[in-house]
This record gives C-alpha cells, sequence and structure tokens, in this order.
C-alpha cells in the first residue's frame, strides 16, 4: 500500500519536474524579448530540479542520499538567481531590448546619477583631454 | 519505477531539448543563447535524474553537482564577458529584432521602419559589391 503510493508520487514528481522543462523551452521559444525568455527560463532550473530529486529521493527509500541532495539543490537555489541577475544585467546594459518595453525602470535612474557624478567631477582633472578626444572618435 | 513513465518523461525532455537547441540555433543575441544553454544544462541534469530512477543505481548525483556547477561558471563569465566586448551584437541593430512586442503599441512600426532600413542597406552594400 504505501509503496504503490511512494510510487505514485515519484511518478507524478518525475512527470512535473519534465513538465517544468518544456514550459522553459516552450516560454524560450513564444516570449519576445530576453527578460520575459528569463522568466521563462529560470523555471526549471529551480522548481524542477527540486521535484525531480524528490523523485530520486523517494526512488531509493532511504535516507542516505539525502545530504547530497540537499547539497545539489542548495547550490542550484544559490547560483541560478546570480547567472539570472547577471544575463538580466548584462542585457539591459547592452540595450539587447528597447527601453520603451519597461513599464518601470529602477535602474536608468541609478545609471543617470553615477555619469552625472562622473561628469560633474571629471573637468577636475587636467589629463582627462585626450580621454574625451577617444570617447568622441568612439561615438562618432 | 513503470517504464511507461520513463517514456514519458523521456519524450517531453527531448521537445524540449529541440526546443532550446531551437532558440541556440535561432535567438536573436548572445545573451538568448547563453540563457537558452543555461536551460539545456538544466535539462541535461534532468535526464540524469530520470537516467538515475530508471536505472535504480545513484552514482550520477555528484554529476548533477558537476554539471550545475559548471553552467553556473559559464554563464556567469559569459554575461560579464558581453558586458565589455565589442561585438557586432553589442548595440540592437534593428535588422535583429525579429519579434514584436504586443504591449508597445508603436512596436509593429518600429520594426517595419528597422526593415525597411536594413533592406535598403544591403540593397546599396550589393550595388556597392558590383
Amino acid at each position: 500500500m504505501m509503496d504503490a503510493f511512494l510510487n505514485v508520487l515519484e511518478a507524478v514528481c518525475l512527470v512535473l519536474g519534465c513538465l517544468m522543462s518544456l514550459g522553459a523551452a516552450i516560454g524560450l521559444i513564444r516570449f519576445p524579448d530576453i527578460l520575459s525568455r528569463l522568466h521563462a527560463g529560470t523555471k526549471p532550473q529551480v522548481f524542477g530540479l527540486m521535484l525531480l530529486l524528490l523523485a530520486v529521493l523517494i526512488d531509493t527509500r532511504s535516507w542516505a542520499y539525502l545530504p547530497v541532495l540537499v547539497v545539489s539543490l542548495l547550490l542550484q537555489l544559490l547560483t541560478i538567481p546570480i547567472s539570472a541577475h547577471m544575463v538580466g544585467r548584462s542585457g539591459y546594459r547592452n540595450k539587447h531590448f528597447p527601453a520603451g518595453d519597461l513599464k518601470q525602470d529602477d535602474l536608468r535612474t541609478v545609471i543617470e546619477e553615477a555619469e552625472a557624478e562622473e561628469n560633474a567631477t571629471d573637468p577636475q582633472g587636467e589629463d582627462s583631454q585626450p580621454e574625451s578626444d577617444v570617447d568622441s572618435m568612439r561615438t562618432s | 519505477m513503470s517504464t511507461t513513465v520513463i517514456w514519458i518523461c523521456g519524450l517531453i525532455l527531448t521537445v524540449a531539448a529541440c526546443g532550446t537547441v531551437y532558440r541556440i540555433w535561432r535567438g536573436p543575441t548572445l545573451l538568448d543563447r547563453v540563457l537558452a544553454s543555461d536551460v539545456l544544462v538544466s535539462i541535461i541534469v534532468a535526464v540524469l535524474c530520470v537516467n538515475m530512477v530508471a536505472k535504480d543505481s545513484y552514482e550520477l548525483i555528484t554529476l548533477i553537482l558537476l554539471i550545475s556547477m559548471v553552467g553556473f561558471i559559464g554563464s556567469v563569465t559569459v554575461a560579464l564577458y558581453a558586458n565589455n566586448a565589442p561585438s557586432r551584437e553589442k548595440r540592437l541593430e534593428p535588422s535583429r529584432i525579429q519579434e514584436v512586442n504586443r504591449n508597445d503599441p508603436q512596436a509593429a512600426q518600429r520594426l517595419a521602419e528597422a526593415k525597411r532600413v536594413a533592406k535598403a542597406r544591403k540593397r546599396k552594400k550589393i550595388k556597392e559589391g558590383k
């Protein structure tokens, strides 16, 4: 009885975890820009992996593999947000999507403040002339 | 584990991997490809999990740890590197916007304009080549 229940639970976990991957793939294909694709793409990496590791744990029918599974899940939970953050930030800084698509843009104010500070402190330096020449050449 | 469940999981994961590879092949920018390959790594991890369940042998757990580490390092490195690389894809070239955002009423117009400009540039290039 218990065994049958665990089997069913394991099967449900496996299929749901795989469906997360399928959802991510569909999202990657269908969504229009990098931010929404990021939203779809990070689903299977956390929740899908959680379900699949749970299925593996149920399949072992023992607690022996629990520490390793928890470690790999924690590692994933720590690293996935970092890499997603890096990709999103890089996409913003390299203008991979039009700024008009954003409903709210908090990063822009921060960048503008930083640039204003840089411009305010720049003329004090005497040797900043050649750098600005290089900059104007780059923008032209 | 019953073989039916394993088969269903295998088919789902195959379709998912095909979609991801399509995005890697097509993806208009470098970051789309990075993101899609990250998802491909997680699909491979899922395949390893299903394989462990199917074979009742659990030695591949360490491989899952290793693969997730490598995927993390790879995607972070590429995202950092793309920040400074003067590649063709650094600035959003209008001709590379291939999908229209439906929330933005001017997106279709902008896309049409971008396509027109790209076509004119191509024609000019061909003319100069001859």
